[in-house]
């Protein structure tokens, strides 16, 4: 079983890229610290978590963030507030070319920022190796958006809910939604309720497809909580009374918070003790206070109802140490210092100095990662290295009491297989324990039968997951009026948007395509038409064969439109209105098939002029009658036309006069030429020759070609003119 | 009243009266048993609002409409939720989700989107559009993809009228108004009330207050008084994830909460104020002046020679009140007062002024009642009987507190809550000096025993402790080993910051301030008052206005409306003004108290799975976020009885359907394509495009282009420009 192959060969070809769902561990793969992992699927892509890791310093410390193409990224998810998960956000937000949005809980937010600023003072590196700087935190703070437990967001198509996830105050497990395929993404969580934490809680209702979890706790098992606190206590107690001083190396916010309410609880109780002090020296937990003080809505239902009666994060016993000057080193105390593995600061400081005293004790009540001091003197070596590199003995009695709120094996494997996902991936472990629980859990699955898949990428190992993701859509509207029967013809459009496909016939598009409005384009285009209507007809009629005409009469408009309508094939309208007689209006709805019809119209219409099939129709008896009927209309404006044939020239010699009226009211005077059609105006010595059918004009003054064809273009349109009044 | 039993679900949107004020009294008499959800902190301001008009009302006179027992047990079967968290409801509303939006108005304030399918309605009845200093803006006003997009165009939107011919002053000369009118007062040794609400509307006012007073070091007591002060105050601070950014962004930055007022002192009794001599400044519940310590400050205050200066008070109403009530009528009196002054200027302009206080004068004929402390006979009789009571009792107690496990820190002090403060009766006494004794040798006591003395701290608080609790801690550790000390500290007590204060509550015994014993009778006669006073109305209801309401609708254009909650006048007036929204939906209802309407409108739909075959073959055309695709195929039942749809067998013959332009292109947009291109286009009107002087495009309504133009080059490139904005299915 250990032998699983990542990507099976029997796998289904993949046909489209889109269908993977890729993680890839920028960091935390196969190690604990600087969790980063980039979930991709469908062209969107999701950061989780963001943050350096405690044993490096620098840029080393970051995930490795030049794997990926941080514009691509749409969203990150920071989980909760400690440094290995969101230590390097600022740097993600204000030094890549990410241009997401990031989301995290109200108090991670409000913690967040006091953490790392509190990191960017203590990482003692040069300011040129410093990856980033107070403005860029400051900055990130204002772009990042708050989300509560259990509400649902949507960031174009990707859908996350955060659940509570323990761990630490606001820590948080993301559900995150891409067309349908879940992933779990687990963060650090506990499932034990503690003092001021709910357990995490299982998202309901759902089936996840892909659950990221933590191994940090492999196959250990930690002890019960009754007697695991009854331990701590006693421990500390002895240490106490023995007269030594109890170091307690711990991150400033987290568990040191719940251990707080254990020792205020503890000395509370025991008067006895009251005369030893407990120092909290963490001027950072101390600024975040009062974000314990306020986020209770997100603590468990036992810590809400004491905030009934007081808040239980006003502490009665503990004192605040600002500065190790203040503080008295005299008898017996408890101290709690940070950092959490001793690697520098007030801790390590106070370590070294009470390891020779055996009466002393070192408690440590947190995880220590690998080559950390605190890791190192778990083994009880009998010196260890001072920072300045002297070798110190130690006695003092050395304790390791996990609270780490993090799951257990059994925890783990209880919550794994409550998710019930087929596809389990470990990230945030060492190496030795990640491996022993994969084979841990293999076997639990081997023997339920369950078909899961245990992956433990490394870091920049991308993990491919085939989806195929079963397209299920929703038909509404009146294509769902009858349920469908077996073999039934469905035809509609299909909406999609952000995953969510929709079915609907046309029709119901505004009502239900969410926004969506169909548009009609009418089309109407004016043609200059100058032959005689009924040969239009005659025309249309050997094209199309049936059409339809009617008389066209608005009457009562204002806008009063007299004329005659032929309808094409039910599609194109070709209006002639009796006050525009050189024109023909063609009007129909713009779609592709319309328009190749309009299109088609439009050559019968325009090759009307120069068919022969003209000529002919005009010389029939019938069609001559019926022309000259039309010519003596015209015989008023125009009289040397004789033959139904030149009635375009007589048009054109209409068109003509206009525009030399028009030409000589503007120049004067001006020479026409009649046969030619052409005007000669000549103003100051320059020239201008005009094609008034074309109206092009020919000079060889710039300055005059201009001014001309500037009149022309409005002598053109007032000729024939397009509507531009409403209606 | 039917209604209740046959509820299958209730949804209470804001923390005050009007809208959550007869639900205990529903669940208990009336047979309200559904399932009953509310943000988490409507639920804590609900329960507080309450409180404090039940102890009002007990003030003064018989009240058993409903009981603080009544109020815990309904306000504890109320599921909290959380903004933007779909909850699917179980049985009968199977299918059915609802989901909360913020309304602002009122913290936790709420717009309810219920969805079924694709059926969606939407609730919104008090909401503000704009920003106030504790709260953001309603999500309804959110131009971001959050907000509307998730909102816009329901199937049914249920609204509120109240507003919706007001137009506000600005905000800021509100503000100054109230300012002023308060400096005003003061500088004359008048003292000023400000009726307001319990829990909701009042945390704007203190907020806003507390700041000016912050800003101004005014040395003039400024007091929030009501039942529950300190609690609200105290919820007020563990909320603040549900108010504004605002409030969230002060709070990263300075790590102060801002409802630790620095000058607002919180009182729970009208006698408090004695502590606070000369002119102040009282917040005091209820806002109608129907009932409780508003109504008692106003006889008091706002009485002719109330006083024994000659000093004006002033009296600033916040809100209209519900009809009917005595700030109600206050209120229609300033307006009718002050309207014919400025009516002609009100009516010109879009954002009015805050029309200045009135000297008022009149005569209030009204029913006072009153609880009374029993005298002389009655007082004897009743002490008799209350002693013998109270010796049965205090043998109990003793033997319960001396049982008791020194561990259960919390339950002691429900004991010691359970005592009032000041009674008179020794035997309470003997109850308590038993636990003084039981911790006096006790350090670790120390703090609980300080609880035992219900005083209110009118020191300075904010100096008594830092972020680890109380300041004195430091001092009693490193002198811990000193019990003299300790002993002097412990009789010093009251000095220990808190106080009573933590102590008022528990779950058995509402948060209140300790009962009072004193043996009393409740009166009540009729009186006629005169009043004297300054009197000014400015708003600070936190609603939106008419204008925004209308802004607000046309933008979610909800499919069909229903307008509640308002006058007739204001009804009719923003239904006819709908009527002028461009493609506003037809469908507007107003009905009358009782009206039933039947707005249903029954969607079609089921799933239906695609093959992968079909969806390979579809054409997609993109459009914003959309991708449109036709498509076209049989339906096929597979094993599981769900329908799939798979390609057409090549026999069929596929209809043809003429294809469909989605998409709604704004000329102003176009007009820049255009441009690009490199195509002249001008504006002649509102939807009329000329471009190149020969082709119009012409919105002639909603999904309704025309193309017009001369046969020419340009009319092709232009209408495939068109074509190109559009996607064609």
């Amino acid at each position: 079983m250990a032998g699983i192959k990542r990507k099976p060969d029997h796998e289904i070809p993949i046909v489209d890229e889109n269908d993977l769902l890729k993680l890839t561990c920028l960091g935390a793969g196969n190690e604990v610290g600087r969790s980063s992992l980039l979930l991709e699927y469908k062209g969107k892509s999701i950061l989780l978590d963001a943050g350096i890791h405690p044993a490096y310093t620098g840029l080393a410390s970051l995930p490795f963030f030049d794997e990926i193409d941080p514009g691509n990224v749409d969203v990150l998810l920071v989980s909760h507030f400690h440094l290995d998960h969101a230590g390097s956000v600022p740097y993600f937000m204000e030094r890549t070319s990410f241009k997401g949005r990031v989301f995290m809980t109200h108090p991670t937010k409000a913690i967040y920022k006091w953490m790392l600023s509190d990191y960017i003072r203590v990482s003692n590196i040069g300011a040129e190796d410093q990856i980033y700087n107070e403005d860029d935190l400051t900055n990130s703070f204002h772009r990042i958006e708050a989300v509560d437990y259990h509400q649902q967001v949507e960031v174009e198509g990707i859908k996350f809910t955060s659940y509570n996830a323990g761990h630490v105050l606001g820590a948080a497990m993301f559900l995150i939604e891409i067309a349908g395929v879940k992933v779990l993404y687990t963060g650090d969580y506990s499932r034990e309720e503690d003092r001021h934490l709910m357990a995490a809680e299982k998202p309901e209702g759902v089936q996840i497809d892909v659950l990221v979890t933590e191994s940090t706790y492999g196959v250990q098992s930690h002890e019960p909580r009754l007697a695991k606190e009854l331990r701590f206590t006693s421990l500390i107690r002895d240490i106490v009374t023995r007269g030594g001083r109890c170091l307690m190396p711990v991150f400033a916010l987290g568990r040191a918070q719940e251990l707080l309410l254990i020792l205020d609880e503890y000395w509370e109780a025991h008067p006895e003790l009251d005369s030893i002090p407990i120092y909290y020296a963490s001027s950072l937990a101390k600024k975040c206070m009062a974000v314990y003080q306020t986020y209770i809505n997100m603590m468990n239902a036992r810590i809400r109802k004491q905030f009934a009666i007081s808040n239980p994060f006003i502490f009665k016993h503990i004192s605040n140490l600002k500065n190790v000057e203040q503080f008295e080193d005299s008898g017996p105390c408890v101290m709690m210092a940070s950092p959490g593995m001793l690697q520098n600061g007030l801790s390590r400081e106070l370590f070294e100095r009470w390891a020779p005293d055996k009466r002393n004790g070192l408690v440590i009540a947190g995880y220590c990662v690998e080559g950390t001091p605190a890791r190192l003197a778990m083994n009880n070596p009998p010196e260890i290295q001072a920072m300045d590199g002297r070798m110190i003995p130690l006695r003092m009695s050395v304790d390791y009491i996990s609270f780490s709120a993090h799951v257990d094996f059994t925890q783990n494997s209880q919550f794994i297989a409550e998710v019930n996902a087929p596809h389990v991936v470990l990230v945030h472990g060492e190496a030795n324990a990640m491996l022993r629980l994969k084979v841990a859990l293999q076997q639990k699955f081997a023997d339920s039968e369950e078909n899961t898949k245990v992956y433990t990428p490394r870091n920049c190992e991308t993990l491919s997951l085939h989806f195929r993701g079963e397209k299920m859509a929703k038909t509404i509207g009146s294509l769902a009026a009858k349920y469908p029967t077996e073999n039934q013809a469905i035809s509609g459009i299909l909406v999609a948007k952000d995953f969510q496909l929709n079915v609907m016939s046309p029709d119901d598009l505004n009502e239900y395509g969410g926004g969506l409005l169909t548009t009609v384009l009418t089309q109407r285009q004016s043609v200059p038409f100058r032959a005689t209507f009924s040969l239009l007809q005659w025309h249309l009629e050997m094209m199309f064969g049936d059409i339809h005409e009617s008389e066209l009469n608005k009457g009562g408009d204002s806008t009063e439109q007299i004329g005659t309508v032929i309808r094409i094939l039910d599609t194109v309208d070709i209006k002639k209105l009796d006050d525009k007689p050189n024109q023909i209006t063609l009007e129909w709805v713009g779609n592709a098939m319309n328009d190749m019809v309009a299109d088609s119209v439009l050559a019968v219409i325009l090759g009307i002029d120069s068919s022969p099939a003209s000529v002919k129709v005009t010389h029939s008896p019938h069609s001559h009658s019926h022309g000259h009927a039309k010519i003596t209309e015209l015989e008023g404006e125009d009289e040397d036309m004789g033959q139904t044939h030149d009635e375009l020239d007589d048009h054109h010699e209409q068109e003509f006069a206009s525009v030399t009226t028009f030409l000589k009211k503007h120049f004067g005077d001006i020479d026409v030429n009649e046969k030619e059609k052409q005007v000669m105006i000549k103003m100051d010595g320059m020239e201008a020759s005009v094609d008034c059918l074309s109206y092009s004009v020919k000079s060889d003054h710039e300055l005059l070609q201009n001014r001309v064809s500037n009149v022309l273009q409005k002598v053109r349109r007032t000729i024939n003119p397009i509507s531009t009044v409403a209606g | 009243m039917k209604v209740a039993k046959q509820a299958d679900a209730l949804l209470i949107s804001h923390a005050d009266v009007q809208h959550l004020g007869a639900y205990p009294y529903a669940r208990t008499h009336l047979g309200l048993s559904c399932p009953v959800f509310a943000t988490i902190p409507v639920v804590n301001m609900g329960r507080m609002c309450m409180y404090d008009l039940h102890q009002a009302k007990v003030n003064e006179q018989e009240f058993d409409v409903f009981t603080l027992e009544d109020v815990d047990s309904a306000f504890d079967k109320i599921t909290p939720l959380r903004y933007s968290q779909p909850t699917a409801l179980q049985g009968k509303c199977k299918g059915i989700t609802i989901t909360a939006y913020s309304a602002a108005h009122t913290i936790g304030g709420t717009v309810w989107k219920i969805k079924k399918d694709t059926d969606e309605i939407l609730y919104a009845v008090d909401y503000n559009h704009s920003r106030e200093r504790h709260l953001g803006n309603s999500v309804l006003n959110v131009g971001t993809s959050q907000g509307l997009e998730s909102l816009g165009r329901p199937t049914l939107m249920i609204t509120d009228a109240n507003n919706a011919d007001v137009a506000l002053p600005k905000r800021k000369s509100r503000d100054t108004a109230l300012f002023n009118t308060l400096a005003e007062t003061l500088r004359n040794a008048g003292s000023v009330l400000l009726p307001t609400d319990s829990s909701t509307r009042v945390l704007e006012l203190a907020l806003m207050l507390d700041q000016h007073w912050a800003k101004n070091q005014f040395t003039y007591p400024l007091i929030l008084l009501t039942h529950t002060s300190y609690h609200t105050a105290h919820f007020a601070k563990v909320m603040l994830e549900w108010m504004g950014e605002d409030m969230t962004r002060t709070f990263s930055q300075t790590r102060e909460n801002p409802f630790d007022f620095k000058y607002l002192r919180l009182c729970h009794r009208v006698e408090d104020l004695e502590k606070y001599p000369g002119p102040k400044v009282v917040l005091a519940s209820n806002q109608s002046l129907e009932t409780g310590f508003g109504r008692d400050l106003f006889l008091r205050w706002m009485r002719q020679n109330q006083t024994e200066t000659d000093a004006v008070n002033t009296l600033i109403l916040t809100d209209r009140a519900a009809p009917g009530t005595l700030a109600a009528h206050l209120y229609n009196e300033w307006y009718s007062r002050n309207s014919a002054d400025d009516a002609a200027a009100a009516a010109g302009a879009d954002r009015p002024e805050v029309r200045s206080p009135i000297e008022y004068e009149t005569q209030i004929h009204t029913v006072i009642h009153q609880r009374v402390p029993l005298e002389g006979e009655e007082l004897e009789e009743y002490e008799t009987r209350k002693r013998n009571q109270a010796e049965r009792e205090a043998q109990q107690a003793a033997i319960m507190a001396r049982s008791r496990v020194i561990m259960e820190e919390d339950e002691s002090d429900a004991s010691d809550a359970d005592e009032p403060d000041d009674v008179n009766l020794e035997d309470l006494l003997t109850t308590q000096f038993d636990l003084y004794v039981r911790d006096a040798g006790k350090s670790g006591g120390f703090f609980k025993q300080t609880h035992s003395y219900r005083m209110f701290p009118y020191v300075e608080r904010r100096k008594k402790f830092d972020d680890y609790g109380e300041a004195i801690m430091v001092d009693h550790y490193k002198q811990a080993s000193d019990i003299e000390q300790i002993e002097e500290a412990m009789n010093a007590g009251t000095g220990a910051k808190f106080g009573g204060e933590d102590v008022d509550m528990d779950l058995a015994e509402p948060i209140l301030p300790a009962r009072d014993e004193t043996p009393t009778k409740y009166i009540s006669f009729e009186d006629s008052i005169t009043v004297k006073c300054m009197l000014q109305y400015i708003d600070f209801e936190g609603l939106t206005d008419g204008r925004s309401i209308r802004n607000i609708l046309a933008k979610i254009a909800p499919r069909k409306l229903i307008i509640v909650h308002g006058t007739p006048q204001a009804t009719e007036y923003l239904s006819n003004a709908l009527k002028n929204v461009a493609q506003f939906t037809n469908d507007v209802y107003t009905p009358d108290v009782g009206e039933v309407l039947n707005v249903s409108a029954a969607t079609n739909i089921y799933r239906v799975r695609l093959t992968d075959a079909l969806v390979t073959a579809l054409r997609f055309s993109k459009l914003d976020d959309y991708d449109l695709a036709r498509v076209s195929g049989r339906i096929h039942f597979s094993t599981d009885m769900t329908p799939t749809l798979d390609l057409p067998s090549s026999q069929d013959q596929i209809p043809f359907e003429p294809p469909v332009l989605v998409g709604d292109v704004r000329l102003r947009e176009f007009r820049k394509v255009l441009q690009a291109e490199g195509i002249t286009a001008e504006f002649k009107g509102e939807l009329l495009l000329v471009c190149n002087d020969h082709v119009v495009v012409r919105k002639m309504g909603t999904g309704q282009l025309l193309l017009e133009g001369l046969l020419s080059p340009d009319y092709y490139k232009i209408r495939s420009l068109l074509y190109a904005q559009h996607a064609i299915v």
